[in-house]
């Protein structure tokens, strides 16, 4: 689904990434997670050419994104970013729209995520936060991706609603790469868990690997667990 | 001369100069927000002209283009296209990083973000620097009688010059209502397009 290959990246002259191996496996959820600026933002902004690498090669869909038209690129990717984005001037119905759904198959995709249908009308400001949060995983599957990259998204919510939102995540069946610093959440969404420190790929594998792997700062957060 | 011929002129010359500036100021603003460095240049070149005394500036173009409306027209444009420039960039710079991020993620080309996203959003303040340009050139469009342009500020030169109070007001009173008018018209869109 998607690989990286010895894949590095700078941003204003410093290295954020270094060396990165890994493989996305289609319908998994992948969890990215680390400290704060530990690199996995950028990790993820990689695949939808948001950031460029500025060595190695990023593979989406069986090719490398450079090759890709950017456009279409994006259009075939959900993005939910950590402040959602949601754009404060527009019907929730309109920005789905402009992410590629029309309008009936848009009502029936909001109340899938556990909105009202009626909630096309409405602008952000109208909705509760946690409404917001789906209000933009709905525009971010409006276009049919084939995979979702979700950064940190419910960081802000209350643990029931973020609860809620985690289940409605996994209950979504499409490829997902989710970036959270939360190693609760990455245990309850992951299939798989990339740890990163540093920017390197400190560890990379299910729950139980992680559990055993002895990797110092992933231990410091094992430990936050006990 | 009457006055509602006078202010007719003086419309004419504020409409003419400030839509000039619009026109041309806003891709320059747009340019601009995109390319902070040479950007801050232009807009600070908009600031030295604004510092220029009316009277002076008129002067200064007296030998370039000749007396008359066409040169009002080309002061007033260089005074009117300060505050669109400032608000434009300043709207654009304000609408918030995750909104654009995420109509970039979505696909969209910078043509349809601009469209879509950062004109709509910087729109009150935009319309809030054309409402500025507007107000104070009705105002600075007084000086162009000065260089035979017509306008209100006819009635003002003629009223200094005898000292006769009435034609000072037949000057100075409409100004002063068209400079209201177009404060509230103008507030009023500025109002509708920050409502959402």
């Amino acid at each position: 689904m998607i690989r990286f290959a010895g894949v590095s990246c700078e941003r204003d002259g410093r290295p954020v990434l270094r060396g990165i191996d890994a493989e996305f496996r289609a319908a998994e959820i992948t969890v990215l997670l680390g400290r704060s600026g530990s690199g996995k933002s950028t990790l993820l902004r990689l695949m939808n050419r948001l950031l460029e690498a500025s060595t190695g090669t990023v593979t989406v869909l069986g090719r490398a994104v450079a090759e890709w038209d950017v456009y279409a690129l994006r259009r075939a990717i959900g993005f939910v970013p950590q402040n959602l984005g949601l754009f404060p001037h527009r019907r929730i119905g309109e920005q789905m729209h402009l992410a590629g759904a029309e309008r009936a198959t848009a009502g029936d995709l909001l109340e899938r995520i556990g909105l009202p249908a009626t909630y096309l009308d409405r602008y952000p400001h109208q909705l509760s936060g946690g409404e917001q949060q789906r209000a933009a995983l709905a525009r971010a599957l409006a276009g049919s991706p084939k995979l979702l990259l979700l950064d940190e998204p419910f960081s802000a919510l209350d643990p029931v609603t973020r609860r809620q939102l985690q289940q409605l995540v996994k209950s979504l069946a499409v490829t997902t790469v989710f970036v959270t610093h939360d190693l609760r959440e990455a245990f309850a969404l992951g299939d798989r868990i990339g740890f990163l420190s540093a920017g390197k790929l400190a560890a990379f594998g299910s729950r139980q690997d992680l559990e055993a792997s002895q990797q110092p700062e992933l231990r410091l957060f094992l430990e936050t667990l006990a | 001369m009457n006055i509602a011929a006078a202010a007719g002129e003086h419309l004419l010359l504020v409409l003419v100069a400030v839509g000039l500036a619009a026109l041309l100021g806003l891709p320059a603003a747009i340019w601009a927000a995109r390319n902070p460095r040479p950007g801050n240049y232009l807009l600070r070149t908009a600031d030295l002209v604004q510092t220029i005394p009316a009277l002076a500036l008129f002067g200064l173009l007296l030998p370039v283009i000749g007396i008359g409306p066409r040169m009002a027209v080309v002061a007033l444009f260089a005074y009117a296209l300060l505050p669109i420039l400032r608000n434009t960039v300043a709207g654009l710079g304000s609408v918030p990083e995750a909104v654009k991020e995420a109509a970039v993620a979505m696909g969209l080309t910078p043509r349809q973000v601009l469209r879509e996203v950062e004109l709509p959003l910087a729109a009150p303040s935009i319309v809030a620097g054309l409402r500025i340009a507007t107000v104070t050139t009705i105002g600075t469009a007084t000086v162009a009688a000065a260089v035979g342009a017509g306008g209100l500020g006819t009635f003002l030169y003629r009223g200094l010059a005898t000292l006769e109070p009435n034609l000072l007001l037949a000057g100075a009173i409409p100004a002063a209502l068209m400079a209201i008018l177009a404060d509230w018209i103008l507030g009023w869109i500025e109002n509708k397009l920050s409502q959402y």
